[in-house]
């Protein structure tokens, strides 16, 4: 049952909303007392997953205007009008260069897989998250102690994430699912996981490939030394190929100022100076790079705030930082080069975020999607090699 | 893992899998939910009106109306570059005299009672009473302000702003007026009124800015020494005056009627087929949940 009539009517907050949507909740509802016949999950799973698959009903129009996140829209319409006339809408097609795929469109053609009895109103990609997120959670009891688990599905932007229809937690989970692979030393599903973050998330795609390169090429993950040379080799590439990666990493740069800027593009395009934010050699990069991390790791700070979301996401990247420290420090002394590997591909992502930094709201999402997938792949590693009965450890 | 361990745990899962549904699906509960589905179903669908779009499509006409001779033209040109306002096209000044109190006002007389009248009796478009929220009134008696006793053409502006939406293809060619409303004949009607009022006020409005300029131009006119500026100035007023005669008609002016309003031949909302199967699929589920939790009452906690 797809709203052929998308861009036209979206149900808003009305009675046959919540009909479509509680149909949505039914069936994820169904899934979940089915996993708990087959014991997949506790009863304790069952009742936080019966929880958890009523949060969208709880999100848009009910605890927040869908229009807060309101890229939702640009994916719903777009879903809808694929599986109805399996073109794109028109403003997504009109943004097509030279015949590329729009992200939107990939991540639409991704959600839209999932086999939910209704796609009427904007929340019904909420419930696609929601499905995903209940296998993924399924996927993840194999390597981790189902209450802690839970625990991880409970972190506020991992439970508004899988809540709300954006593609961002289609990018957690590719990633959570790459690394875990990856570090498993599984390649081909690694790699097969990788490549949807191409089309959804290029930047996440290229922190993982750093991963990977650094455990294939330099066995980084087992010498120290192997890491200090991938590091070296891949200063002394971004020197030799500087004024590539300078365009490169200006042209996002300047993109995100002007977003951020008054006006958006159009008043980045009248009033803007691209001259004043390019930078001109790889050392301002770095340099800028660390400068902006500590503000970068704990933004919303306080003035920033603008709703009790922005306090929320405060407190929960103090908490997140917080579980890395204590989990560094709790194996600090094994000196486990895989950890370490882990920790400084981590580093890489958040200093390239944190010199592209400027839309506090977008970045905030960011770092959220880049350091969630790492910390858990670190809780595998150091859970694998220290505490677990079994013999995975390499 | 071997192919024989992937069929027996396949072969539990097909097991567990029938028993399921044989043993929460299958049964009375889940029927008498599924057969009360189709009860509130159709309570739904009895409360629900039919909503209809309706549309119009327009072409905007974006030329500027001017009348020069050949002699003075190149000067003419260059003394109309500095007056014609070139940031806003025809397009705009159509939305923007939809969303206007003049094309609120124009219309009033006709729809006013049809809209906002509640009284039978009354058939003053001035004495239409409006009812105000509860919460309203005590807010007015402790703010100490009035609160308006009447409808005004202000609440038709707002009726027009809210339902009347104008909006412009990606390619700048069409424009696209639409409403939804329950009732097809009155939405079709009121929509070309709209469309034709907002013409004639945005036309009205040009008429006005004509009169003034040549009002202004004639005056200066007088005092000009120079032939040629004297020869620009005429050029311009005759051009304006050439823009009053083709304004001052009925005819449509900035904008050209491509398709009138009509429309949708079904309703776009509610969907029937749609409310039906998601009710049912909300009661089965109930039924399910019922029967599960009635048999699994000792474990779930």
């Amino acid at each position: 049952m797809v709203n052929e009539y998308s861009t036209l009517i979206n149900y808003g907050d009305s009675l046959h909303y919540y009909i479509y949507e509680l149909a949505n909740f039914s069936f994820i509802a169904f899934i979940v007392l089915f996993a708990y016949k087959l014991k997949w999950i506790s009863s304790l799973s069952m009742w936080a997953w019966l929880f958890f698959s009523l949060i969208p009903l709880l999100g848009n129009y009910f605890l927040f205007s869908p229009g807060l996140f309101g890229d939702q829209f640009t994916y719903f319409e777009e879903l809808t009008a694929l599986k109805t006339t399996g073109e794109s809408v028109d403003y997504i097609k009109a943004s097509q260069v030279d015949s590329q795929i729009s992200e939107v469109t990939i991540a639409a053609k991704m959600l839209g897989l999932v086999p939910l009895p209704t796609y009427m109103t904007v929340t019904s990609l909420s419930f696609a998250n929601k499905f995903i997120s209940f296998f993924l959670f399924l996927w993840l009891l194999r390597f981790f102690d189902e209450k802690r688990l839970l625990l991880i599905f409970l972190i506020p932007s991992f439970l508004l994430f899988s809540s709300i229809a954006l593609r961002d937690f289609l990018v957690i989970s590719f990633s959570i699912l790459s690394l875990l692979y990856l570090v498993r030393g599984k390649y081909f599903f690694g790699i097969l996981f990788l490549v949807p973050l191409i089309y959804i998330k290029l930047q996440m795609f290229a922190f993982i490939l750093i991963y990977l390169l650094g455990r294939l090429i330099f066995q980084a993950h087992k010498s120290f030394a192997g890491m200090l040379l991938m590091l070296i080799s891949g200063i002394i590439a971004l020197f030799i190929y500087q004024d590539l990666f300078l365009q490169f990493i200006n042209y996002y740069k300047v993109g995100f100022v002007a977003e951020n800027f008054e006006g958006g593009y159009r008043g980045w395009g009248k009033f803007g100076d691209a001259s004043l934010i390019e930078i001109s050699s790889i050392f301002e990069f770095f340099w800028q790079g660390l400068i902006n991390l500590p503000v970068f790791m704990l933004m919303p700070l306080p003035w920033q705030w603008g709703s009790p979301l922005g306090m929320l996401q405060f407190f929960e990247s103090v908490g997140l930082i917080l579980a890395l420290f204590y989990l560094v420090k709790k194996y600090y002394q094994a000196h486990d080069q895989e950890l370490i590997f882990l920790l400084v591909c981590l580093g890489i992502g958040l200093l390239v975020y944190s010199f592209l930094a400027e839309n506090i709201g977008t970045f905030v999402r960011y770092r959220f999607t880049l350091f969630l997938p790492f910390l858990i792949a670190f809780y595998y590693v150091a859970n694998r090699n220290y505490n677990s009965s079994k013999t995975e450890r390499r | 893992m071997n192919i024989k361990k992937i069929k027996a745990i396949a072969l539990e899962y097909f097991l567990v899998s029938k028993n399921f549904l044989i043993e929460y699906c299958l049964n009375k509960t889940v029927l008498i939910t599924a057969l009360f589905s189709f009860f509130f179903s159709a309570l739904v669908l009895y409360n629900s009106s039919p909503i209809f779009y309706i549309t119009s499509s327009l072409v905007p006409v974006n030329q500027q109306v001017t009348q020069q001779s050949e002699g003075s033209a190149a000067f003419a040109k260059i003394f109309n570059s500095g007056v014609i306002n070139t940031g806003v096209n025809k397009s705009t000044q159509f939305t923007a005299s939809v969303r206007s109190s003049d094309t609120a006002k124009m219309l009033w007389d006709e729809w006013g009672l049809e809209l906002f009248n509640s009284d039978p009796d009354n058939k003053d478009l001035n004495k239409m009473i409006r009812e105000h929220k509860l919460l309203d009134k005590l807010m007015s008696r402790i703010g100490g302000y009035e609160l308006p006793r009447f409808y005004t053409y202000y609440d038709l502006q707002t009726y027009i702003q809210n339902s009347v939406k104008v909006n412009q293809d990606m390619y700048g060619y069409e424009l696209l007026v639409s409403m939804f409303s329950p009732n097809k004949d009155f939405a079709i009607n009121f929509l070309d009124d709209v469309i034709r009022a907002s013409d004639l006020v945005a036309k009205k409005s040009e008429i006005r800015k004509a009169r003034a300029k040549i009002s202004a131009l004639t005056r200066d006119l007088a005092s000009l020494k120079n032939s040629s500026m004297t020869s620009a100035f005429s050029e311009r007023i005759n051009s304006e005056y050439f823009k009053i005669a083709s304004l001052d008609n009925d005819l449509p002016y900035f904008i050209s009627v491509l398709d009138p309003p009509r429309s949708s031949p079904y309703p776009i909302s509610p969907n029937i087929q749609f409310i039906i199967l998601s009710n049912l699929i909300i009661f089965i589920f109930i039924g399910v949940c019922i029967e599960f939790f009635r048999k699994n009452k000792d474990d779930l906690w």
